[in-house]
């Protein structure tokens, strides 16, 4: 049964020494579900797939998708939500869920998208970071 | 205190009816001292300003004291005592939680001259302000003297994700 692409990019995450440093490590890392979740401490990552595309052949659905994930950053301070979305953009440099890792593989994300927001009903102001990536993940493994 | 009609219309015949307004003003001065005699204004609020201090994301997050409007004895309660107010609200991306209070303060302050960091002269506590009560800072809503000039209630807010 192969893994999701959400899965694989929370137990790459884990094992990423930046983003431990600033979310927190193991399985009590701050990252990952659609939603800030209720009480959480500062800053966390919310992972949310926004559309995925799977690509045919002329005979067969091919194993590879190309999925649109926006990681939303929360935090009430606003440089250090900077530093995680850093954080995220350098995680992608190694993030490979296309192929086996390897030294010779590639490893196509791209980042599509980046902008600030925030929720100013909180005091002090929730900042948010948002990033849009594109991802290729082997459907298959 | 409770007022009779006789006291309250003005009667050239009684002994006494110059004396009508005089009883409605002194019973109306009475209301604050009477409800600070109950003890049971036992919360303490600060309003607190931002410094004015900014950086790259706006106003620094640094709260100062309000001259005039700080340990204030006051009463906080539930905004309704009827029945719990939903105040949960839902998105995809967070759920915010608010925690409504409806404070009365042991006096009135709205004719406190309040100077605000840019210089803007304001009176009493202001929705820009936030109040801190017992230690808890909350965003102030809205702020309602009474037309009397005895007293001063303010609603607060506090969001939570």
């Amino acid at each position: 049964m192969s893994t999701s692409l959400e899965r694989k990019l929370w137990l790459a995450a884990q094992a990423d020494a930046n983003l431990q440093a600033l979310l927190g490590s193991g399985a009590a890392i701050r990252w990952g579900g659609m939603q800030e979740p209720q009480g959480s401490i500062f800053p966390s990552v919310a992972v949310n797939v926004v559309s995925a595309i799977d690509q045919y052949s002329n005979t067969d659905l091919l194993i590879t998708a190309l999925y649109r994930v926006q990681f939303t950053v929360f935090d009430t301070n606003a440089e250090r939500a900077r530093q995680v979305e850093q954080a995220i953009k350098q995680f992608l440099t190694m993030f490979n869920a296309y192929s086996p890792a390897g030294a010779t593989v590639l490893r196509p994300n791209r980042v599509v998208m980046r902008r600030q927001g925030g929720d100013p009903q909180t005091d002090p102001l929730t900042y948010q970071r948002i990033m849009d990536a594109m991802i290729w993940n082997n459907e298959q493994t | 205190m409770e007022l009779r009609r006789a006291l309250l219309v003005p009667d050239p015949a009684a002994e006494f009816g110059s004396m009508n307004q005089q009883l409605i003003r002194k019973a109306i001065n009475g209301v604050m001292p009477r409800a600070r005699a109950t003890g049971l204004l036992s919360s303490i609020c600060t309003f607190q300003m931002l410094s004015g201090t900014r950086d790259q994301d706006g106003p620094v997050n640094v709260y100062i004291d309000v001259p005039g409007l700080v340990g204030i004895a006051c009463q906080r309660a539930a905004p309704s005592d009827a029945r719990i107010q939903a105040t949960e609200q839902k998105t995809i991306g967070q759920i915010d939680s608010s925690n409504l209070w409806h404070v009365l303060l042991d006096n009135y302050y709205n004719a406190v001259s309040v100077t605000l960091p840019d210089g803007q002269v304001v009176s009493g506590p202001q929705t820009a302000m936030r109040a801190v009560v017992d230690g808890v800072p909350f965003d102030v809503l809205g702020v309602e003297p009474d037309s009397q000039e005895q007293m001063t209630r303010v609603q607060l807010q506090k969001v939570t994700l």
